[in-house]
């Protein structure tokens, strides 16, 4: 953690000084930082002193701009060089209080299983306690051997780059913009055809934004008041979270891409009854989600 | 949670008055819901609504300030127990008078304002009284405040009918008449709130809804069961909207409703109310501040009033200091400290606080505590409430910083981190507890990374109880005798609640 007695309206920049420093990237090692030093200086965007700008770009602030490095190879699990390094998580205080971050490392277990075609079935239980969340998002990486799962709480997951994606409830986010220190960038495909979705050529990529340049949330604009994520769009709630089986690409740090889809938020039977009805008996197994997905090469 | 047998079943239904579709929250009128239509047949409301072929009638007897519209036949169909033989549904009868008791006790007893009047509008259930429609909720809620319109001039100002279960068959309510002080109680605050500023925010608006329930019949279990969700999580800011299908925290911030109403009458919550009568309203708390400031309050000791109020509930109830209803309270959550261990980092959050317990703790327990500087740490403070004998003894207020405690003869010491701004970001620390001069805290594991100017703050020695020049090394009999009869002292003069 870094507890730089910075003044408030350079808090930014030092923040940023400090947080790059700190976790540089370092692909091999299993998290570049100390699992207790948590940030205090990602918190520096919750000054109301602090350029909104500065801390929240316009685009995606590395993917286009470095310079990438020859295609990886999605076989291994050796990522390349990342293409962007890490940088200070804007309202990172915002999204504690609004996320309900917590510090305790989320308990369960993800599965795979391996489809044909190189693609992946991931389950991962996101109950995390309940309704009432006791324990932090389950964070996550893709790797060609499944979505590995990272021990990180909620607050280690605002300095490390190791993670892309971290699922809890209904809520799915990226590393990116106001969610994490990296640059995952994702979007919905424009196909809902999961064969014909085979490359990221078209797609206008983003960072999440579920929070605006002053730190104002942004929600989903679902009626359940949900972060405005880039994955939010898998569901619509209409008395249960009903699947729209969107499928959304996204970048990796190291350049790779993968699509995915949201299966189910239910067991998938009961999410068959969801979408069908609108209503949805117990027990259910709510928030064990199944994700499909796959490397695009 | 028995009550709510069938909203379980749907799992993601909410406590009270989830609408189906549209507001799963039980917004009380947001935006989207302003100009919706009655639910009579044919008028294309959402539902739960009247089907065309069911006859839908009005009962609004002599000197009724409220219209009941019900039908008798199809599945939105009234229980059709006429006991009186009047010819009109007993159940409908007592929908009438039951509202009509919650709409004269908000208006003359609680002193809010009355529901806006419908009168003006075209489609208004017949004439300008409050309209109720008895429909089936099918288990998704089980009543709901509705918009119909507002004010052209004040637009947040919204007037509007409620929906209300017709039979409450399937719930578990233990009879009807329960169940129908419980939603009209609940539901028509939603009204008045919206007399003077609808689509607010979801915790003031279900807190104060749950906490008018409360006062118009304290007999209803509502607040008691709906307070839950807040005592174990009270390390939420009290103004945080919920996120998600199933967050009924906003429900149990009616404690904090409760504990103002209790200390400064329901004036307060109506000029909360009445301050929000306006375009560009606030965060609920800055305003709420406000208010108190104006009447030479502080919300700072309110809140750390608050604070100490919420200890004194389950086993460890005691109106004088506590809610009158602690006994039936869960008891607020805790995290257990670990003599010579650091706590993970914590955020402290604006009108929050988080509840530390030391079992069997040393006579003299020294607490270390460290402190992000770079993080708003104004307006914090420590609350120290040894529990001796079953109960807790005192219940001292101190600085949030490095300190001796008096544990003497204690069999649990509790340790309350207080955040008693109204906004701002957090403060960030960590909590470290020891035994004094024998078993040291370990440096905090977040140590400065940027360089020994970097300023992480430095966990503090706990300072000795005043008048003593103690060191935290190891000490003598004699001066632990010392420390013992300083830090007494130090609790005398601390402040203390009562």
């Amino acid at each position: 953690m870094n507890l730089a007695p910075s003044p408030s309206s350079s808090r930014t920049a030092l923040a940023l000084t400090l947080l790059c420093a700190a976790c540089a990237p370092s692909p091999a090692a299993p998290d570049a930082l100390d699992a207790d030093a948590r940030s205090s200086a990602v918190d520096a965007n919750a000054n109301a002193n602090v350029d909104a700008s500065a801390s929240m770009p316009d685009r995606a602030p590395t993917l286009d701009d470095a310079a990438v490095t020859d295609a990886p190879n999605p076989a291994t699990d050796a990522p390349d060089a990342p293409v962007c390094a890490a940088r200070a998580v804007p309202c990172a205080d915002e999204s504690a209080m609004r996320l309900r971050y917590l510090t305790v490392v989320n308990a369960s277990a993800i599965t795979n299983e391996p489809l044909a075609g190189g693609e992946f079935r991931s389950i991962i239980d996101a109950r995390a306690g309940g309704a009432a969340v006791t324990q932090s998002y389950v964070y996550a990486r893709f790797t060609s051997d499944g979505l590995r799962k990272l021990e990180l709480t909620d607050e280690d997951a605002l300095r490390s780059t190791e993670w892309d994606i971290a699922l809890r409830r209904f809520v799915i986010r990226l590393n990116s913009g106001v969610s994490g220190p990296s640059c995952v960038l994702g979007a919905r495909a424009s196909s809902a055809d999961w064969a014909s979705v085979t490359a990221v050529a078209d797609l206008a990529l983003g960072e999440e934004r579920y929070f605006d340049g002053t730190c104002q949330f942004v929600d989903d604009r679902s009626g359940i008041n949900g972060p405005a994520t880039i994955l939010a769009p898998y569901w619509t709630y209409a008395g249960c979270l009903q699947m729209t089986h969107a499928i959304f690409v996204a970048r990796l740090r190291d350049g790779r891409a993968v699509k995915l889809t949201v299966e189910s938020y239910y067991d998938p039977d009961k999410q068959r009854e969801c979408d069908e009805t609108g209503m949805v008996s117990t027990p259910n197994n709510a928030a064990v989600l199944r994700l499909r997905w796959s490397f695009l090469r | 949670m028995k009550r709510w047998a069938i909203a379980a079943a749907l799992a993601l239904a909410l406590p009270r008055c989830a609408l189906a579709l549209a507001l799963p929250r039980c917004a009380p009128a947001t935006e989207r819901a302003v100009a919706e239509v009655r639910p009579t047949p044919d008028a294309g409301a959402l539902p739960p609504s009247f089907d065309p072929a069911e006859r839908v009638e009005r009962y609004a007897p002599e000197g009724a300030t409220v219209v009941v519209h019900f039908t008798r036949d199809g599945r939105n169909a009234v229980p059709a127990t006429d006991a009186d033989g009047d010819g009109w549904p007993d159940y409908v009868a007592l929908v009438s008078e039951t509202y009509q008791r919650v709409l004269a006790f908000e208006a003359s007893a609680m002193r809010f304002r009355s529901p806006l009047s419908d009168a003006t509008l075209a489609d208004n259930g017949g004439d300008g009284r409050f309209d109720v429609y008895l429909v089936d909720f099918n288990g998704r809620g089980d009543g709901a405040f509705r918009s119909d319109a507002c004010d052209p001039a004040a637009p947040w100002r919204c007037r509007g009918h409620m929906l209300q279960d017709n039979d409450f068959n399937g719930y578990s309510y233990p009879s009807l008449a329960v169940a129908v002080r419980t939603v009209a109680s609940h539901e028509l605050f939603h009204s008045t709130q919206a007399a003077y500023r609808s689509a607010d925010s979801a915790t003031l608006a279900e807190g104060t809804a749950v906490w008018a329930t409360e006062r118009f019949d304290p007999s209803l279990d509502d607040l008691e069961r709906l307070s839950a969700p807040y005592l174990s999580a009270t390390d939420r800011s009290l103004d945080v909207e919920p996120s998600g299908p199933a967050d009924s925290f906003s429900y149990g911030v009616s404690l904090w409703f409760l504990h103002q109403g209790q200390r400064h009458g329901d004036s307060i919550v109506e000029a909360l109310l009445a301050r929000r009568d306006r375009a560009d309203a606030p965060s609920w708390l800055v305003d709420y501040r406000d208010v108190l400031r104006a009447r030479d309050r502080s919300f700072v000791d309110e809140f750390n009033h608050f604070a100490s109020w919420c200890l004194f509930t389950a086993t460890l109830s005691d109106p004088a200091r506590g809610p009158a209803q602690g006994a039936q309270l869960r008891p607020v959550a805790r995290t257990a400290l670990a003599l010579g261990r650091h706590t993970s980092v914590l955020r402290l959050f604006r009108s929050s606080f988080r509840v530390f317990a030391i079992d069997a703790p040393p006579a003299l327990t020294s607490l270390v505590v460290a402190v992000d500087p770079a993080s708003n740490t104004a307006n914090t403070a420590l609350l120290v409430a040894p529990i001796r004998g079953g109960r807790i003894d005192s219940v001292t207020q101190r600085p949030l910083a490095s300190l001796t405690l008096d544990a003497h003869n204690a069999e649990r010491l509790l340790l309350v981190a207080v955040n008693g701004n109204a906004e701002g970001p957090s403060a960030i620390l960590t909590l470290c507890a020891q035994d004094h001069g024998r078993r040291e805290c370990e440096p905090p594991t977040f140590a400065p990374d940027a360089g020994a100017d970097a300023g992480s703050a430095p966990p503090q020695q706990p300072a000795p109880p005043a008048g003593c020049d103690a060191t935290p090394a190891r000490t003598s009999n004699a001066a632990r005798a010392l420390l013992l009869l300083a830090a007494l002292y130090s609790a005398l003069v601390a402040r203390r609640f009562r």
